[in-house]
């Protein structure tokens, strides 16, 4: 069976919103910036609660955020 | 750098350290044979084992989380990284145990027909394991966080 990827548009919206900086949405979302590095290259899937954090931080839904590919 | 990390490399620098001196004790001074026989040997492995704990005691009250510091040291990718290097390192450490016993047991029970295996054995491989669970622990953090991290992350 195919693994199943996560892609994201962490680093777009980010940039989309304000110029927004790594440190600035790992401090409002409670996480470290190296984990906002991680999330953006597609090393780390987020809990969901990361996730929704992150939407919730960019005023969009999650499945703007982040997509499912099989 | 993460929290973790740091006490990952550290751990794994001090407790390879203790290791390979552990190894150097035993085997320099004359083996298994001797090795209970000797109070030199029983007092350098004692003292590899304090001075191995007094670093790494030291490594975590540096790198401790500074009461009123507004930096976070630990996220959810950490304590994913955590929860799965422990288990990681338990295995890793129980293959460990595993190959040097059956090792032992093919040398002396196969190799030299039956001949009585010294008991010194018995106590390297439990200095070893005590070290070798850190040094286990603290590869299998920095290989999670080399699979978990990002390019250009320090």
């Amino acid at each position: 069976m195919a693994k199943a990827k996560i892609k994201n548009n962490v680093r777009k919206f980010r940039f989309e919103n304000g110029e927004m900086t790594q440190q600035e949405l790992a401090d409002r979302t409670r996480c470290t910036r190296q984990t906002i590095v991680a999330l953006e290259q597609e090393k780390y899937v987020p809990s969901l609660a990361l996730a929704f954090r992150i939407a919730r931080v960019f005023g969009v839904s999650l499945d703007e955020v982040f997509a499912y590919h099989e | 750098m993460t929290q973790l990390k740091k006490r990952a490399i550290w751990g794994l620098l001090i407790w390879s350290a203790a290791l390979i001196a552990a190894y150097v004790i035993f085997f320099l001074g004359g083996g298994p044979q001797t090795f209970l026989e000797n109070d030199t040997r029983a007092d350098l492995t004692r003292a590899v084992f304090t001075v191995g704990f007094i670093c790494y005691f030291l490594v975590l009250f540096l790198t401790r989380t500074k009461s009123g510091s507004a930096e976070l040291m630990k996220d959810e990718r950490d304590e994913l990284i955590s929860k799965r290097a422990y288990s990681t390192g338990f295995y890793s450490l129980m293959i460990y145990v595993f190959f040097i016993c059956l090792a032992l047991y093919a040398y002396y029970k196969v190799h030299l027909n039956g001949v009585d295996m010294p008991v010194g054995w018995v106590w390297l491989l439990g200095i070893t394991t005590y070290f070798m669970g850190f040094v286990s622990h603290a590869i299998a953090t920095l290989v999670l966080y080399g699979r978990m991290s990002g390019d250009g992350e320090s």
